[in-house]
């Protein structure tokens, strides 16, 4: 089965997204699914998948099923800005990470970096939840966001002390850091 | 407004735990809503080193190192900051950044300085075309200054001031004094002389005068804040 996306390629509001359609089907960007109904995105299904996938849902293009990566027009027209936190899942087969948002319990991936910046526009007294650079770093998939537990060993953690805390307990408030930085890095 | 993505490296990681100089250009940094914080693994693995040696100094107990080390996890647990790790193999490009910069020797430069660049630049390539504007923010003045040739990103040194007397962006020499002339009374004829000549602070403002003779942050009269709208 080909997975070209050809039809839409020549679209340039696609060049985007479409530069991100490699291996793993297609990354389909919310308004599109609005305008260009007629243009064969016939409907976003969720798909059954294992729990540890995570949810991916799936697109028509013509007759063609994609897996993954695709926003619905909800992004609109639901509050944006009562996203949750963009999740991260990881799909096994292609060793990606991928980008997600939650809407309702549901999970949605990868939009547009055009439907982004609309977004982002159209309340600007409320910051935006989506950071449209995370959302560009994540998807050129030329780097890894390295979860906490990976960094630190967790069982020493306190999970709850936030920076501000940290200063309030701190027994000094001016501890040259840098300096001993600085003889790290050069002397 | 464009989205603002500051890259730390381990000095502006390592300082938010702490004050000095600079402190409020920090904070600033770090509470400016329409941003996203990265540090590299290194930035990580450098300020941990840091922390630890403070321990070692007993500036600071385990305990409270223990807490600062909490503090960062919960922070990149939080999104608040993202530690990022590159996918493609980069040490030929941090080579050549090496040959870049550490050939010009008054410069002063070293490996770690490379992949704080490399990675700015990466950051900066790959999220051309969007409205974002990548800062690289650092007080090492090497770095600082090397990072002055690149075009890709922006570059901030946090302790950026205005000498107290909002003449000027002023880069602080923090352990520059000024020093007055020595002279010596010669064994031979008794005459004075000179032995070392006076050094004049490089924390003066060249339009005033506005001295700051020790740049402390107990006595900083800065009054210096960050314009973000030149990122934006």
């Amino acid at each position: 089965m080909s997975r070209t996306c050809e039809p839409y390629y020549r679209r340039k509001q696609f060049d985007t997204a479409i530069a991100r359609f490699d291996g793993f089907g297609g990354v389909i960007a919310t308004s599109i699914l609005k305008e260009e109904e007629e243009n064969k995105f016939t409907n976003a299904l969720q798909r059954d998948v294992p729990k540890d996938e995570g949810t991916l849902f799936s697109v028509t293009v013509g007759d063609e099923p994609f897996v993954g990566l695709v926003l619905t027009g909800s992004l609109r027209e639901e509050e944006a800005y009562n996203f949750k936190d963009p999740l991260t899942i990881y799909i096994p087969e292609s060793q990606r990470t991928l980008f997600s948002v939650t809407i309702g319990g549901k999970s949605f991936q990868i939009l547009s970096d055009r439907d982004i910046s609309k977004e982002r526009t159209s309340k600007t007294e409320v910051p935006p939840l989506f950071s449209e650079a995370v959302v560009r770093l994540k998807a050129s998939a030329k780097f890894q966001f390295l979860e906490a537990s990976r960094l630190f060993n967790k069982e020493k953690i306190d999970r709850s002390i936030t920076l501000t805390e940290f200063k309030m307990l701190r027994k000094k408030k001016d501890v040259p850091i840098e300096s001993y930085l600085f003889q790290e890095r050069y002397e | 407004m464009s989205e603002i993505a500051f890259l730390l490296d381990a000095s502006a990681l390592a300082r938010i735990f702490y004050d000095d100089i600079g402190k409020t250009s920090l904070e600033n940094i770090l509470n400016y809503p329409d941003s996203t914080l990265y540090t590299p693994e290194i930035g990580i693995i450098e300020t941990i080193s840091a922390l630890l040696a403070a321990c070692n100094s007993e500036d600071i107990s385990l305990k409270e190192y223990t807490l600062a080390v909490s503090t960062i996890y919960n922070m990149v647990e939080k999104r608040e900051l993202n530690v990022l790790s590159l996918t493609d193999d980069y040490v030929q490009d941090c080579i050549s950044i090496l040959e870049q910069y550490k050939t010009k020797p008054e410069k002063g430069f070293n490996g770690v300085d490379a992949i704080y660049i490399f990675l700015s630049r990466m950051i900066a390539h790959t999220v051309s075309g969007a409205n974002v504007t990548v800062v690289f923010v650092t007080s090492d003045v090497r770095l600082y200054n090397a990072c002055q040739e690149e075009t890709s990103f922006k570059t901030f040194h946090f302790w950026t001031c205005d000498l107290g007397c909002g003449h000027i962006e002023h880069i602080p020499k923090k352990f520059a004094k000024e020093k007055p002339a020595r002279y010596a009374k010669c064994n031979n004829c008794g005459s004075q002389v000179l032995v070392e000549e006076a050094h004049e602070s490089p924390n003066r403002c060249p339009t005033c005068g506005q001295l700051c003779p020790d740049c402390s942050i107990d006595v900083c009269p800065s009054a210096y804040s960050i314009d973000f709208r030149r990122w934006s």
